[in-house]
C-alpha cells in the first residue's frame, strides 16, 4: 500500500520507493503523491531553464506523463529525483530547441530588457529578475547544468546522466557557469567611483542577500 | 566585490524561482494520466501471459493444427474392407523379376489398399515404357491363383478369374470415377487376358 504522504513532506527512501511500487502496478493515487511531492520542483527547475512561466508549467507537465509512461521500466532500487530530472530536462532542452531563442532575449514580462540600464534594475530592487537575466546571459547548456547542480543538488555523475554528457564536461561547465553569474551576479556592480547613484547602491548592496 | 560562493549561488536560484507560481500539475494530467496507466496495464507482462490470454493465443494454432490434421487424414490411405494384411507386402521395386506371381500379387495388393494418387505414382512409369523389372505389361496380370500371399477379391469371395478381373476393374472404378480413364490405363494390363504361366 502507499504510503500516506502530505505535500511539502520530506520523503523517506522507503517511503519514495514503496509510492513507485504502487505506481508500477497501476495505483493512480500513489502517482499523485509523487506528482505531489515533486511538482514544485519540477515547475521551478523548468523555470529557471526556460525563463517561461507558461513553458514551465507546459514542460513539468509533459515530463510527469513520460515518466508514467515510463515507470514500469523504473529500477526501484535507484533514487527517483535524478531519474525523473532527467525526464524533465529534456522536455525542457527540447522546448529550448524548439524556440530557437537566443539566450539574452527576455521572455517573461516582468524582466528587464536587455537595453534596459542596470540602474533601472537597481532601483527596482528585483533580485530575482537580476539572477533570472544571469541565467539567461548563459548558454543552455551552462545554465541546465547550473540549475541541477546548484538548484536540485545533484551530483555530478547524476547531472552528466541528466545532460548526456560526460561528468568532465559537466565540471567544465559548472566552472564557467559559475565565474559568469558570480560575476553578474556579485554586489556591488563594477560602476566608477563618481557614478551618482554608486552610494545608493551601496545601502541596496548591504541589503540585499 | 563580494564574490558568491556555492551555498549562495545555491541561494540565489532558489530566490529566483521563488516566484513561479504553485500550480496543480495533478489536476491537468490526472485525465491522461489514467489513459496512459491503463494501456501500461493491457501491455504489462502479467496480462499478456496470464492463462486465460495464453488460451486466447494459442486457440488459433490448435485449431490450425486440428484442420491440418484432418487434413492429413483425409489424404491418408482409405480402408480397404479387406482384412488387413499383417505380413509386409514387398514394394513393386522389391520384387525380382523371376515370380511374376509374387510381382503381380504386390500390384493386387497395391490396387486394394493404395490411394488412387499413389497408385498412379507408384506406377506411372509402367505407363510410359518398360516396368520397372524388366516384366512386359502382359505379364503384370492379376495372378488368379489361390496362393495364400495373394488378395482376394474385393468381395472376398473366391472368384474365377474372369469375375476377379471384373470385380477388380469396379472396385478401381469406384475408387476414383473421375479418374476412370487413367485408372482403365493403369489397369488394363491386369485386365488383359491372362497369359498363362
Amino acid at each position: 500500500m502507499a504510503p500516506h504522504l502530505e505535500d511539502g513532506d520530506t520523503v523517506l527512501p522507503a517511503d519514495e520507493q514503496a509510492l513507485i511500487i504502487a505506481c508500477q502496478t497501476g495505483d493512480m493515487g500513489a502517482y499523485a503523491r509523487l506528482v505531489h511531492l515533486y511538482q514544485d520542483t519540477a515547475l521551478r527547475t523548468a523555470y529557471l531553464i526556460t525563463n517561461d512561466r507558461q513553458a514551465a508549467e507546459d514542460i513539468a507537465q509533459t515530463a510527469f506523463l513520460n515518466a508514467l509512461r515510463n515507470i514500469h521500466r523504473f529500477d526501484v532500487e535507484r533514487p527517483f529525483r535524478p531519474w525523473f530530472l532527467t525526464i524533465l530536462t529534456n522536455e525542457a532542452r527540447m522546448y529550448m530547441r524548439s524556440q530557437r531563442r537566443h539566450v539574452s532575449e527576455a521572455l517573461d514580462p516582468r524582466l528587464p530588457e536587455k537595453s534596459v540600464s542596470l540602474v533601472n534594475q537597481v532601483i527596482l530592487n528585483d533580485e530575482r529578475s537580476r539572477i533570472r537575466q544571469a541565467l539567461a546571459q548563459l548558454e543552455e547548456p551552462f545554465r541546465t547544468a547550473a540549475v541541477l547542480y546548484y538548484f536540485n543538488d545533484l551530483t555530478i555523475e547524476e547531472v552528466a546522466a541528466a545532460t548526456g554528457c560526460r561528468p568532465g564536461t559537466v565540471k567544465s561547465r559548472l566552472y564557467t557557469a559559475r565565474h559568469r553569474l558570480r560575476d553578474a551576479l556579485s554586489w556591488p556592480p563594477v560602476v566608477s567611483t563618481d557614478h551618482p547613484l554608486r552610494e545608493e547602491w551601496m545601502v541596496l548592496g548591504e541589503t540585499s542577500g | 566585490m563580494k564574490p558568491l560562493d556555492d551555498p549562495q549561488l545555491r541561494s540565489k536560484l532558489i530566490k529566483a524561482s521563488s516566484d513561479m507560481p504553485h500550480v496543480d500539475v495533478w489536476a491537468k494530467i490526472q485525465a491522461e494520466a489514467g489513459d496512459i496507466s491503463q494501456a501500461a496495464q493491457a501491455r504489462s507482462p502479467r496480462t499478456r501471459f496470464s492463462i486465460f490470454s495464453g488460451l486466447q493465443l494459442l486457440a488459433p494454432a490448435f485449431i490450425v493444427l486440428l484442420v491440418f490434421g484432418a487434413t492429413l487424414l483425409s489424404l491418408a490411405e482409405e480402408p480397404t474392407h479387406q482384412t488387413q494384411r499383417t505380413t509386409r507386402v514387398p514394394s513393386v521395386e522389391s520384387v525380382t523379376a523371376s515370380s511374376p506371381t509374387i510381382y503381380s500379387s504386390a500390384v493386387a495388393y497395391d490396387i486394394a489398399n493404395l490411394t488412387y494418387d499413389r497408385l498412379m505414382a507408384r506406377y506411372a512409369d509402367r505407363l510410359e515404357g518398360t516396368p520397372p523389372n524388366g516384366h512386359t505389361a502382359d505379364s503384370d496380370v492379376l495372378a488368379v491363383t489361390y496362393a495364400p500371399e495373394y488378395p482376394t477379391s474385393p468381395s472376398g469371395r473366391v472368384e474365377t478369374r474372369d469375375d476377379m478381373r471384373a470385380e477388380w476393374r469396379e472396385y478401381v472404378e469406384q475408387k476414383q470415377p473421375r479418374a476412370r480413364s487413367d485408372t482403365l490405363h493403369l489397369i488394363r494390363p491386369f485386365l488383359s487376358p491372362l497369359t498363362p504361366q
